[in-house]
């Protein structure tokens, strides 16, 4: 069962927002919420279905967070990660993001990985950036990069190995707007988009009883976009590496690590972003472009039937055959 | 005094009379030439009088449904013109009052007290030129439902 969570409402950093309207049918209502969770800031949008739907999601937004930021010393991860070897009784979402982080890393063969937490602190990526004072502790034998095979799961229960560590930074929005996607449809909303931190799940009908309508930003100018999709029942995910960056010794750096050199990636890409059947898988192949190249993603995106789109360093955007841009 | 043979004369007299007669149809034939072209050139007058009549009374009709066609066309014209001007008008008028705030910088804290002058204000008295229209704006694109940004 999930845990009651604290209310979300009372956000300190950005505070919420709530709406309400009509869909364009002026039938159906459509409610709005924004808030900040999980670092960054979060949109739910649901058509038809109770009118509190978005107060549920939010909190579940916050309960997610609560289970698995490294900053909280008492989420379920950091326990995890401060447990070495030890068996911790852990909640459902907990062993499904273990499941995705598992189904990713062998996806991806091995460009997403979970398991280079102290690889990240070494890049800069210690403290929270929106709230100060957070910090992420880990033991001192943990491994630049762990193994994730080694990880236990016996029905609620979870281990790790020693020297292993978890981040859920590659999935943990993409799967929390997943879930909370799937929350909206089974509550009885007709349509649900739900973003965390720029990774978005839709399902069903936008308020225009249409597919979804959605934005590519770009990352040197958020105005700018790079494409416009429309999605019915998708993940869209976009990772970048012009944000999150942080200075060590001189050397500038940021938050994807390659997991050979265990230093900040560095590709042709500087952002990525890719349509799959869920948000966290989208999520997880975006890494695949920071650690190989642009081309390799497109390569998995042909070879694994979803859809990726690239903005190059030089400026170049360069999509898959089949990206569903609608722009001219 | 000579004396012509009877045959002769009667030979004369014949001819005399033939020519006469054929004199006469002559004239006939001619007079009824002249009566019959002056018929003829009176019918065609008329005709041509008729014809021209109905061609006057044609093209009036043709000219008054045109002139009533572009009178039309017209009127559309001048209220697109007004309503153009009133759009021109409004634009100048945002243009002059935007335009200023964009342009100037701040007046600074530490400058003087004087009176900051007009930006690029003419000291003629002369009304200054009307602005030129602002460009217009690009397209506003689609509004989104969402935006996926690197995070």
């Amino acid at each position: 069962m999930m845990q009651e969570s604290p209310s979300v409402l009372a956000d300190p950093v950005l505070g919420s927002i709530h709406a309400a309207m009509t869909s364009a049918e002026g039938e159906t209502p459509v409610y709005q919420r924004f808030l900040a969770v999980m670092g960054t800031q979060a949109r739910i949008t649901t058509v038809g279905g109770p009118a509190e739907l978005p107060d549920r999601i939010a909190s579940l937004l916050g309960t997610l967070n609560q289970l698995w930021s490294r900053f909280l010393d008492d989420s379920e991860v950091s326990r995890l990660n401060n447990s070495p070897g030890q068996a911790l009784s852990v909640s459902p979402e907990t062993i499904r993001m273990l499941i995705e982080m598992s189904w990713g890393h062998s996806r991806t063969k091995g460009a997403f990985d979970p398991t280079l937490l102290p690889a990240l602190l070494a890049e800069g990526y210690t403290s929270s950036l929106v709230t100060p004072g957070l910090d992420t502790h880990i033991p001192v034998s943990s491994q630049a990069k762990g193994d994730l095979s080694a990880v236990v799961i016996r029905n609620s229960e979870v281990s790790l190995p020693p020297g292993t560590t978890l981040d859920s930074g590659g999935v943990g929005k993409g799967l929390a707007a997943d879930m909370a996607a799937e929350m909206a449809m089974s509550a009885g909303a007709l349509g649900a988009l739900v973003e965390v931190g720029g990774d978005l799940r839709v399902e069903g009908l936008s308020p225009r009883s249409d597919r979804w309508r959605l934005a590519i930003e770009s990352p040197l100018d958020p105005s700018h976009r790079l494409s416009t999709v429309e999605l019915s029942h998708h993940g869209l995910a976009t990772s970048t590496v012009t944000k999150r960056r942080f200075q060590v010794e001189g050397r500038e750096t940021h938050h994807i690590i390659d997991p050979t050199t265990l230093r900040s990636a560095h590709s042709d890409t500087i952002q990525a972003s890719v349509i799959a059947p869920t948000a966290a898988q989208a999520e997880m192949w975006t890494k695949v472009a920071f650690v190989h190249g642009s081309q390799r993603l497109l390569a998995f995106a042909r070879h694994h039937g979803f859809q990726a789109g690239c903005l190059l360093e030089s400026g170049e955007w360069v999509a898959s055959a089949g990206w569903p841009g609608t722009d001219a | 005094m000579t004396k012509r043979p009877t045959a002769f004369v009667t030979l004369q007299a014949v001819t005399a009379l033939s020519s006469t007669a054929m004199f006469g149809i002559a004239g006939f034939l001619a007079a009824e030439a002249q009566a019959s072209e002056q018929e003829d050139a009176q019918v065609q007058a008329n005709q041509e009088a008729l014809v021209s009549e109905a061609v006057s009374v044609q093209v009036a009709e043709v000219t008054a449904v045109q002139q009533a066609q572009v009178d039309a066309a017209m009127a559309t014209i001048e209220s697109l013109q007004q309503e153009y001007q009133a759009a021109l008008d409004e634009a100048r008028r945002v243009s002059s009052v935007s335009t200023p705030r964009v342009a100037s910088p701040a007046p600074a804290a530490a400058s003087s007290a004087a009176p900051a002058s007009a930006p690029a204000a003419s000291p003629s008295p002369s009304p200054a030129p009307a602005p030129e229209p602002a460009p217009a704006p690009a397209p506003a694109p689609a509004p989104v439902d969402g935006n996926s940004g690197g995070s």
